[in-house]
């Protein structure tokens, strides 16, 4: 493992983006590459929160737990990681327990075993905010050596993100809506061409389109294109 | 009019639909989001609710959706694909 080194290779992170679907994906991914890259001895959770200005706010996490570290920060609006996106500067808990400004913090995931917290700012264009929060279950994790290991990693994020946050411009659908979305035009389309050619009703039209579909072994979805398709082609060699 | 062989499925009673779909959506280990987002991706009109009453075994839905939610079922763990199909 590249422990001494915790900065990912740019064509590491542009094969990601590359390869990532949507925004969400890509920051999974991203928060994935973090905590294998700074996990040393003890493994170490991470979390990557962006914020847009008027957009969704997208949280990625390295693994459950970490997610549910960062949604306690939402249910109380503050959190080490909420300051330091919002105030673009580092936040470090050696000892959460002991320490006495984030005792309600504190207290809200005792129950998860994290010991001390590190939330360093990625620098972003302006209209989003972001950073990486890194947990650990023990104490001494976040020594200045790491800190600053962190905080590099982080900056060597920031181009990358700043390019993922332009390619993926407000998404408010995810893709599996998307699909959802197209996939239900298209089979509309087909009822309603099927209603059209037999003045049947609604039900009969899909009734017909799931018969086909079972019967060919296609699925529904492919069978609506291929009626689509075919009376696209009847109409053209008509004219 | 003759009844025609593909659907004698749906001659199985509602009751035993609604129980077999609730089986297998709980084996099949989809989240209900999931199921429905699809399930609407392929022409469905119920909503989640009654979707949710119908998994539970509480309602019925038409014949036709019913026989969606189980295309749905099928299609989703044919292959473990989440998007519906044809991208």
């Amino acid at each position: 493992m590249a422990q001494s080194d915790a900065v990912p290779t740019a064509e590491q992170l542009q094969d990601l983006l590359l390869e990532s679907p949507g925004f969400t994906e890509f920051l999974l991914g991203l928060a994935t590459i973090s905590a294998s890259l700074l996990g040393g001895d003890s493994p170490m959770l991470c979390a990557i929160t962006v914020e847009r200005d008027g957009g969704p706010s997208t949280v990625a996490s390295s693994n459950d737990a970490a997610r549910r570290l960062d949604e306690k920060q939402y249910e109380f609006d503050d959190g080490p990681c909420l300051t330091a996106l919002r105030q673009q500067r580092t936040v470090l808990i050696p000892d959460l327990q002991s320490d006495e400004s984030w005792q309600h913090y504190a207290k809200a995931i005792s129950n998860e075993g994290i010991r001390s917290v590190l939330a360093v700012p990625i620098q972003t264009d302006d209209g989003s905010k972001c950073a990486l929060n890194c947990y650990s279950t023990e104490l001494g994790t976040f020594g200045p050596d790491t800190v600053a290991r962190v905080e590099s990693h982080a900056e060597s994020l920031s181009r990358i993100l700043r390019l993922a946050l332009r390619m993926h411009a407000e998404d408010p659908y995810p893709e599996h809506l998307r699909s959802a979305f197209k996939s239900r035009a298209i089979v509309d389309a087909a009822i309603a061409l099927i209603m059209m050619q037999n003045h049947c009703n609604r039900e009969s039209a899909l009734r017909l389109i799931q018969v086909a579909s079972r019967h060919s072994n296609k699925r529904l979805h492919d069978i609506a294109g291929d009626i689509l398709d075919r009376a696209g082609r009847m109409d053209q060699e008509g004219r | 009019m003759d009844t025609e062989p593909w659907e004698a499925s749906e001659y199985y009673g509602e009751f035993d639909q609604r129980l077999q779909a609730s089986c297998r959506f709980q084996i099949g280990n989809i989240s209900l989001d999931r199921l429905w987002t699809y399930y609407f991706g392929i022409g469905g009109n119920a909503d989640e609710l009654a979707l949710e009453a119908y998994l539970n075994e509480l309602l019925a839905l038409a014949p036709g959706q019913m026989q969606l939610v189980d295309t749905a079922l099928t299609e989703l763990s044919s292959d473990g694909r989440t998007e519906p199909a044809g991208q």
